[in-house]
């Protein structure tokens, strides 16, 4: 068996697209292929940790999230440029402690979360850092 | 009644608030570390707030966390199950701070019998029987220690005032002994302590371990259950509790009742409780109380047909006791409890984490079993070993003692050691059928060799 081209696998990524089916393999004497849609889970090699070009930033506490203290300016808009250790947000508990959150390294805030006023748990990611390569 | 209650504990007890909870129409909120993400008392809670990390000093003990998930949440309650913040009185105090009720004794009865000397002066106030001794230093004795000592009765224990660790004690067994064994034992204490004072108690030689269960309501009332025997113990370890007691009768039992009620009217206790008592030779003695739910209140459940947690909540909540001591003591059956650990007995009992690849668990009539964990669970090594109890009840002693050990071979647990195997020994054992035994069990009657003989 040949590989079969685009043309050909039309009519099954067509019937493919109106089920929920995510990937569909079809193997005979040890030759086949597979089709995935854009929606399948990303593939990871046994063994390896999937590699991803963003840090995530999580709450160390649990609390409400707002975007800086009290009288102090947000920092942390989705594309906002960032050094290690700037203050992305805080969480704070209800004695009124405020723990920040601190951007582990310089690079770029690709992604926000957490909305001002929001409850975290410990451990919620509520940022995706791009650090500078 | 609270609208939602947040349980701030992990494992079996958790899972079994959140029973309770549901029973009486309650949301509930489960709270867990990062190490116990996969525990069944996360998915069975209506809602679940991560709180720290593995470290129970990070999370389950983290009191501002737990304060803050159930403001967070809109929890009017807090069940601290046991362990961790179940007997802290300045937790509870915060609790109250922040607007929460804690569903547990008030913090000034926990406080005055939290610690074994304060509970010690409360029992004395409440003519509730404490191990005879000198009340302080021998030095301080009036007239003839001789006559003294004579009066508490042989055999005695010579204790340091400052000491602990088994420095400067002393048994004396005979009034011959006496002066050469204080003197010994102070210049001990001196010598460990810098403090030569010592105390002089009577020794226990044979004793039982029974407890009491009561319950105490905020409008003054307080009830008292039948007692359950822990007498089965390894290393201060409670492994096998019953109730009724085999060495209890009703006389005694009645007065240890009555004793345990005093006790918490003198304490102004309320919620559940239990006060713990040696017994030996007829007597009872109050060692302390443990202000809060215990791992074996089930066996109580079994035996007076109650629910321990739903009082809970419902006195924490304002109501009164719905029944009086006499529906309280009622005998409906007998019950035993295992504590089923994971731990590998042929290591010294050392726990054994790791995962759990295939688990059968018994059942049928009589059975009960409180769990958290499940096949493909992984046990965290943070925590304690306690992975499931099994409760056993039937008609009678040796009924129950025969339906536990059906159980017992029923309970399959594929990946990992427990210590099922040992609990069967004891079940089995001619000593423990007849009834008659003490806290030194295990070692008088060799099982752990003979555990190491099966597996061997």
């Amino acid at each position: 068996m040949n590989a079969p081209d685009a043309e050909e696998l039309r009519p099954i990524v067509d019937w493919i697209k109106s089920t929920d089916l995510v990937e569909v393999a079809f193997r005979k004497a040890g030759k086949g292929f597979a089709l995935a849609t854009p929606e399948s889970p990303v593939r990871v090699p046994e063994g390896a940790p999937p590699v991803s070009r963003f840090i995530p930033v999580s709450s160390e506490a649990v609390g409400i999230f707002q975007w800086a203290q009290p009288g102090k300016a947000r920092k942390a808009e989705e594309g906002a440029a960032v050094v290690e250790g700037d203050e992305l947000g805080v969480v704070v508990s209800g004695c009124g402690a405020a723990k920040p959150v601190k951007s582990p390294a310089a690079g770029r805030v690709a992604k926000c979360f957490a909305e001002a006023g929001q409850a975290v748990e410990y451990g919620q990611p509520l940022f995706l850092l791009e650090p500078r390569p | 009644m609270f609208k939602k209650i947040l349980i701030a504990n992990r494992s079996e007890i958790a899972v079994r608030v959140i029973r309770a909870c549901r029973e009486m129409g309650i949301a509930s909120v489960a709270v867990y570390s990062e190490g116990d993400r996969e525990s069944r008392h996360v998915s069975m809670a209506d809602e679940a707030v991560c709180i720290g990390p593995a470290s129970s000093k990070l999370s389950y003990l983290n009191q501002e966390a737990l304060l803050t998930a159930a403001n967070m949440t809109g929890a009017d309650a807090i069940h601290p199950g046991y362990g961790f913040l179940s007997e802290n009185a300045d937790f509870s105090e915060l609790c109250a701070e922040r607007g929460l009720v804690f569903i547990g004794p008030p913090p000034q009865a926990s406080r005055k019998l939290g610690f074994k000397s304060a509970g010690k002066a409360i029992a004395l106030q409440a003519q509730v029987p404490v191990v005879p001794g000198t009340k302080g230093d021998v030095a301080g004795v009036a007239g003839d220690i001789l006559n003294t000592v004579s009066e508490i009765g042989y055999p005695v224990l010579i204790k340091a005032s400052a000491g602990g660790g088994g420095k400067g004690m002393r048994i004396v067994r005979a009034p011959g002994e006496l002066k050469s064994q204080l003197e010994a034992a102070a210049n001990e204490a001196k010598a460990s302590f810098g403090d030569g004072s010592v105390f002089i108690e009577k020794l226990l030689e044979r004793p039982r371990h029974v407890e009491i269960q009561i319950a105490a309501d905020k409008h003054g009332n307080a009830v008292a259950f039948a007692e359950r025997d822990c007498t089965v113990q390894r290393r201060h370890q409670k492994l096998v509790e019953e109730s009724p007691s085999p060495a209890i009768t009703p006389e005694v039992r009645r007065r240890m009742q009555e004793a345990a009620i005093r006790l918490a009217k003198a304490a102004g206790y309320s919620n559940v409780g239990t006060v713990e008592f040696l017994f030996q030779d007829g007597k009872f003695y109050f060692i302390e109380v443990n202000a809060r739910l215990q791992v074996e209140h089930p066996v109580t459940e079994a035996v007076a047909g109650v629910d321990l947690v739903d009082l809970m909540i419902r006195i924490a909540a304002g109501e009164a006791l719905p029944f009086g001591q006499e529906r309280a003591s009622e005998i409906r059956c007998h019950a035993i409890e295992h504590r089923i650990n994971a731990e590998d007995p042929d290591k010294d009992f050392m726990p054994c984490p790791g995962r759990i690849e295939s688990l059968d668990l018994p059942g049928g009539a009589g059975v009960r079993v409180d769990t958290h964990v499940y096949a493909g669970y992984t046990i965290p090594s943070h925590y304690d070993s306690l992975i499931a109890k099994l409760i056993i009840a039937a008609g009678d002693r040796p009924t129950t003692l025969r339906r536990s050990l059906r159980a017992l071979l029923e309970l399959k647990v594929g990946g990992i050691k427990t210590t099922a195997g040992l609990h069967a020994l004891v079940v089995a054992h001619p000593v423990f059928q007849k009834g008659d035994f003490d806290t030194h069990f295990i070692e008088k009657t060799g099982l752990l060799a003979r555990l190491e003989a099966v597996h061997a």
